[in-house]
């Protein structure tokens, strides 16, 4: 969450470094950006050089994330993250929550997110393969997030770790690990479920996610 | 901008993969003394050169590592039949002559199906010879090849090689000398085109390798046959590079090998190379055609399109000098081979042919992308105006989601 001053600020550091945006809009309510981002990332010695038109959009004084608008059709609609609604599929919000959680930068946002979103459009139109992989849309995907970040080898033993820490208030590392390996969670587990219960953040964020999981999947998603 | 400026410096990147004329004068030396090695040890046999080293079209692999050699390759053909021996005897026959050699046994390194050479560096870099085992194939299979074959004259060389199946070896029969018959055939007129500047520019830039411009061997001209081939098997190293099992899936060379001279067969021979680039990525595209089209409707809107084709619902590219191997084999194991294969074609022809429209600093970012960004800046140095790029790093990039 930023507040309207910390928004301005971070505006004006974003624009030092992309100078062919300009703040189209600002009121209290969000700060409109408009203009050519520049993206000159390489990955595996494959450069992408490129201007995209687009609008950025940085709500302010709320919850909402940020997000990035292809005013001028650059995203051919084949590609299967193009958008949700109108917004570039950029990654799950959990992700972007938890990776900002001491607070929001602007700047790393636009490099770690929407530079990486656009070099993985053109990687995949080149070579038809994600360079970093995909998540899936919907729910699965934000299930595929904690599966990273928990280090869990499928999605069902996932869900299990997700509603152990959920339910279960206080961390005991001398329970069974709930991933199923029948080890004690101390030496199984214990490295990547810890954070979520020395954090009261965190783990807001992964009952927030628990109940949308739950809700997309009684309405069949 | 210059686009001839431009053809040029995309040359000066595929000339600088090429053998040099010191290495082809020190890898034929160093074959000729193989084969004599192989006679004094009582082995009667002819020493060729087959592939890249034979056609003209070597480039040195640096996409699995910068400072690799050059991998030629050779046929040692025994004085016999394939009825005279067994897979396994002539194998064991050249194996033992080699690892009883002061000279070879510590350079060697023994394959289920060849023997490989591998020689210290010469200035940067080193090379390695790569020897098949043969003997000339029986005559009962060369008269059912020739009744078969699209070109009967060729089949008289082939030969019969020993091949690992999983506990015994067996004979494969081949043709490299056929191969290279058929290939000199139509490039021959195209060589004859580019060699008089092929020389003087190889004796410009090694006058201390040769006294006059006699000197200068014909195997090291370059037509624009044979530069394409070149050009394409560079750019397809850097691009299935970036898959998983890229060497699994990528073109073999004798497939873009045939590809290139079957198209070229019939065209003006004083065509330019990026002209003739441009042809074959152009067909290439019509081709890609026949994976959506049926075929009866690709036939009727391409007619003579018949370089690669489907029969019976399977791929086909033939080898002109065996009419038994399909080079294409491999693409109905796996329908994302010609899938990606198609693909990796019209990148050659965005990048090395499209690219030629586009600003300095995009052109430059294009090539970059096909040929790698240490080759480009190893060659170019700082031209077209490079703007460093920030890498990604993999390990927490964000995944497209929604
Ligand atoms: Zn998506
Ligand atoms: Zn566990």
């Amino acid at each position: 969450m930023l507040t309207y001053e910390d928004a301005v600020t971070q505006v004006s550091e974003l624009l030092q470094v992309q100078t062919g945006l300009s703040v189209s809009k600002s009121s209290e309510e969000e700060i409109q950006l408009s203009g050519a981002l520049f993206v000159n990332r390489v990955y595996r010695d494959f450069p992408v050089r490129k201007h995209y038109r687009i609008k950025l959009v940085i709500p302010v004084g709320s919850e909402e994330l940020p997000y990035v608008l292809d005013t001028e059709n650059q995203i051919d609609n084949t590609y299967p993250h193009a958008f949700t609604g109108k917004k570039l599929c950029l990654e799950t919000p959990t992700s972007i929550r938890i990776q900002y959680i001491d607070g929001f930068n602007l700047v790393s946002w636009v490099q770690n997110y929407v530079e990486v979103y656009f070099f993985t459009y053109e990687y995949y139109k080149r070579y038809g393969i994600y360079p970093f992989g995909e998540r899936a849309h919907g729910y699965c995907g934000i299930v595929q997030t904690y599966k990273d970040l928990l280090h869990i080898d499928n999605e069902i033993n996932t869900i299990h770790v997700m509603k152990y820490i959920s339910t279960v208030k206080v961390y005991r590392g001398h329970h069974r690990c709930p991933c199923g390996s029948n080890k004690r969670i101390r030496s199984c587990h214990g490295e990547y479920i810890k954070p979520f219960y020395e954090d009261c953040r965190l783990r807001k964020i992964l009952d927030d996610d628990l109940l949308e999981c739950y809700r997309e999947a009684k309405e069949g998603k | 901008m210059n686009t001839q400026e431009r053809k040029n410096d995309l040359l000066q990147i595929i000339e600088h993969l090429d053998i040099t004329p010191t290495m082809y004068k020190n890898a034929e030396e160093k074959y000729k003394n193989l084969a004599a090695y192989l006679e004094s040890k009582g082995i009667e046999a002819d020493m060729y050169p087959q592939g890249s080293f034979a056609l003209g079209t070597v480039i040195r692999p640096t996409v699995r590592d910068p400072n690799a050699g050059y991998d030629l390759d050779f046929v040692c053909q025994v004085h016999a039949m394939r009825e005279d021996t067994t897979p396994a005897e002539l194998r064991k026959l050249i194996e033992d002559a080699l690892t009883s050699s002061d000279l070879y046994g510590g350079k060697l390194t023994i394959h289920d199906e060849c023997f490989t050479v591998t020689y210290a560096n010469i200035g940067n870099y080193g090379f390695s010879i790569d020897i098949v085992p043969a003997v000339n194939e029986s005559e009962q299979v060369k008269a059912c090849l020739q009744q078969k074959a699209a070109y009967p004259d060729l089949i008289s060389t082939s030969i019969a090689i020993p091949k690992k199946e999983p506990d015994v070896y067996t004979w494969l029969t081949n043709n490299p000398k056929g191969y290279l018959a058929w290939f000199n055939g139509i490039n021959n007129p195209f060589s004859e085109h580019s060699w008089e500047n092929s020389r003087e520019k190889i004796f410009r830039e090694n006058n201390a390798v040769y006294a006059s411009v006699e000197e200068i061997p014909p195997a090291l001209n370059r037509s624009s046959i044979q530069r394409v081939i070149q050009i394409l098997k560079y750019h397809r190293d850097v691009f299935y590079s970036k898959y998983p099992n890229g060497e699994d899936i990528k073109p073999i060379s004798a497939i873009i090998n045939t590809i290139v001279v079957k198209m070229a067969d019939g065209i003006r021979p004083d065509i330019s190379v990026f002209d003739l680039l441009d042809f074959i990525t152009t067909e290439l595209a019509i081709y890609a055609e026949r994976q959506k089209l049926p075929e009866q409707m690709f036939s009727s809107k391409y007619p003579n399109r018949n370089v690669i084709q489907i029969q019976d619902n399977k791929w086909m590219i033939c080898n002109p000098a065996n009419p038994e191997d399909n080079l294409a084999d491999k693409w109905n194991e796996d329908m994302r081979i010609p899938r990606v294969f198609f693909r990796w074609c019209s990148c050659v022809h965005h990048d090395l042919i499209d690219s030629f429209k586009e600003s300095d600093e995009a052109f430059r970012s294009i090539v970059e992308g096909a040929f790698g960004q240490k080759m480009v800046s190893d060659v170019w140095g700082e031209k077209y105006r490079p703007i460093p790029a920030r890498p990604i790093q993999a390990l927490h990039a964000a995944k497209p989601w929604g």
